[in-house]
């Protein structure tokens, strides 16, 4: 365990020292920043002829969760494939350490980075309690539900990077795990409505891709205020596979 | 220390280690010669523990490399032939990483100990990025030593330096090797000359020559080679010389200098001196020459591919007919 440690502390450190963690913070602040303004404007404005109502986080939680998905690629492409490319991954391998504290060392070095970027924009919580009294209860479940997420992409993101050992490789494979495990709820509106088509026996179908979608577990649960263990389960077993099928995959390649 | 039997490698259809065994005691400094794609690299992975083996069994420090893993990468430091580093931190940070990973006690003192002994103690926070490559060879040097392993394992570890920084390397192997046991590879053979006591020569996988330098000149060469030197452009001295039974050449080197090769068995240096001295010719050098490393794995080297070149015609033309 201590050697995770060690691991974790220097990716975390690494992501002060590089410019692409700057670049990431300062793009995403920007975003959110924007849309965080547009909301609360239109909302004031709205209140204003009597509609409207309480400004909440989920002005900040729904662009955020989305974008999360774009940026976390990014953070972990170089974890491992750096590694690779530059060899460096014999030197750790042939110091006693495990694979397994390899690969979930650098999973917590960029997931505590991740709790530092969605950390950044507690800003906007604060602005909204110095100006108005939001109900504190989906923001924390909010958080906490943003704190999975992004631990189960960045582990998508260190299995993505340990196959490759080019960079732009482990981003695009990063994406089209990220993307894909987000849109796959899509397919289950298309499976219910070909279903119904056929006289529709696919329940258990629908189930489960509805279950491996990402934005179930989300927006309709934390985001509201909700915290079920369903989806605690289901984020914490998205980190453990992905983890598990890099360690393997670090492993095998001693192998070749 | 390093015990490996039958250790062999492959990869797909190619076969990089076939069959190596060999044993290091302590204290012994081993040089690992070999053409390159000869398997040094892939025998020095095996034995950190990097990859593992197709077949055989490697023992170091006391631990099988494959069942106690962890164990014998305790004990053991390495150095890899590419020199992998983390460029973006500094010198000391990345040495301090390291021994945090071995767990080491008393790590930052440990850190300025193994700095100062390569001479990089003024180096300390420059970015590992900016630093040379002999800079770099002596970092990777000093990660090697950070838990004063038992094992030193080192792929190539003078290439990329300055004559000034090969001879300090040198003196640092030489000064570890005395409680140490140390393995290194290398394809410049004056090196393995001067600094191991064993040299084990290495073509397409296989063990073809395991000796001290010293045994394997003789060893191979038989004979003994002598050179001459004579006042005068010492002509019809070559005539004379061919006359001394024992002497199997004469070659003129240029007026006045000769080397002589001689059969094998029988020191025959006084009778070539009195053949000199009869003759009326000054003698004013003689010299045992011996072979020198480089032709010895020139020509064991050598005569491992004119045997595969020898056979693979035949196959030719028994497919033929």
């Amino acid at each position: 365990m201590r050697n995770v440690w060690t691991v974790a502390k220097r990716e975390f450190a690494h992501y002060f020292v590089s410019p692409i963690a700057y670049a990431v913070v300062l793009l995403f602040l920007i975003i959110l920043g924007l849309l965080f303004v547009v909301n609360v404007y239109f909302l004031s404005q709205q209140s204003g002829f009597g509609g409207g109502g309480e400004p909440t986080m989920q002005f900040v939680f729904g662009p955020l969760s989305s974008l999360i998905l774009f940026f976390a690629p990014v953070l972990t492409m170089r974890l491992m494939a750096e590694e690779q490319s530059k060899g460096t991954l014999e030197l750790l391998l042939t110091a006693p350490v495990r694979e397994w504290e390899v690969v979930f060392g650098k999973w917590l070095g960029a997931w505590m980075f991740g709790l530092c970027l969605i950390g950044a924009t507690a800003v906007y919580a604060l602005i909204l309690f110095a100006y108005g009294n939001p109900d504190i209860g989906p923001i924390y479940s909010g958080y906490l539900g943003l704190a999975l997420m992004i631990g189960a992409i960045l582990a998508m993101g260190v299995l993505a990077s340990s196959l490759t050992g080019n960079l732009i490789v482990a981003v695009a494979i990063g994406y089209a795990f990220t993307l894909m495990i987000w849109i796959i709820g899509f397919a289950s509106d298309l499976i219910q409505s070909l279903a119904s088509g056929f006289g529709g026996r696919s329940n258990a179908i629908v189930e489960v891709v509805n279950h491996i979608d990402f934005s179930n577990h989300f927006q309709s649960t934390f985001n509201r205020g909700i915290i079920d263990t369903v989806d605690i389960i289901y984020f914490a077993s998205v980190i453990a596979i992905s983890l598990f099928i890099a360690t393997r995959v670090v492993e095998a390649r001693r192998w070749r | 220390m390093i015990q490996v039997e039958g250790l062999t490698k492959r990869y797909g259809q190619r076969t990089a280690v076939d069959g190596v065994s060999f044993t290091v005691e302590r204290g012994d400094i081993v040089g690992f010669l070999g053409p390159n794609g000869a398997g040094k690299t892939t025998t020095m992975r095996i034995l950190t523990g990097y990859m593992p083996a197709s077949e055989g069994k490697a023992i170091v420090a006391g631990y099988d490399v494959f069942t106690h893993s962890l164990e014998a990468r305790k004990r053991t430091g390495y150095l890899p032939e590419s020199v992998p580093l983390y460029t973006d931190m500094t010198v000391w940070q990345y040495l301090d990483f390291m021994a945090e990973l071995r767990q080491l006690p008393g790590r930052e003192d440990r850190v300025d100990e193994v700095l100062e002994s390569v001479h990089m103690t003024d180096r300390a926070d420059s970015f590992i990025g900016n630093l040379s490559k002999g800079m770099r060879q002596r970092i990777g040097l000093a990660q090697a030593l950070l838990h004063r392993p038992e094992v030193l394992i080192l792929d190539e570890p003078t290439i990329g330096l300055d004559p000034a920084q090969v001879k300090d390397v040198r003196d640092l192997i030489r000064e570890l090797g005395k409680e140490r046991t140390v393995m290194l590879s290398t394809h410049i053979l004056s090196e393995a000359q001067t600094l191991c006591n064993r040299v084990l020569i290495i073509n397409k996988g296989k063990i073809v020559a395991e000796d001290s330098p010293d045994r394997l000149r003789t060893r191979l060469s038989g004979g003994d080679r002598i050179g001459l030197k004579v006042t005068g452009d010492g002509a019809g001295l070559a005539d004379t010389l061919s006359k001394v039974p024992g002497v199997t050449t004469v070659r003129s080197v240029s007026d006045g200098e000769f080397e002589i090769e001689t059969a094998p068995g029988g020191n025959i240096r006084p009778e070539v001196a009195k053949a000199v001295v009869n003759g009326n010719w000054g003698l004013l050098e003689m010299k045992s020459m011996g072979m020198s490393l480089e032709e010895i794995y020139l020509q064991l080297v050598q005569a491992e591919s004119e045997e595969e070149e020898a056979v693979q015609p035949q196959q030719e033309e028994a497919t033929d007919a």
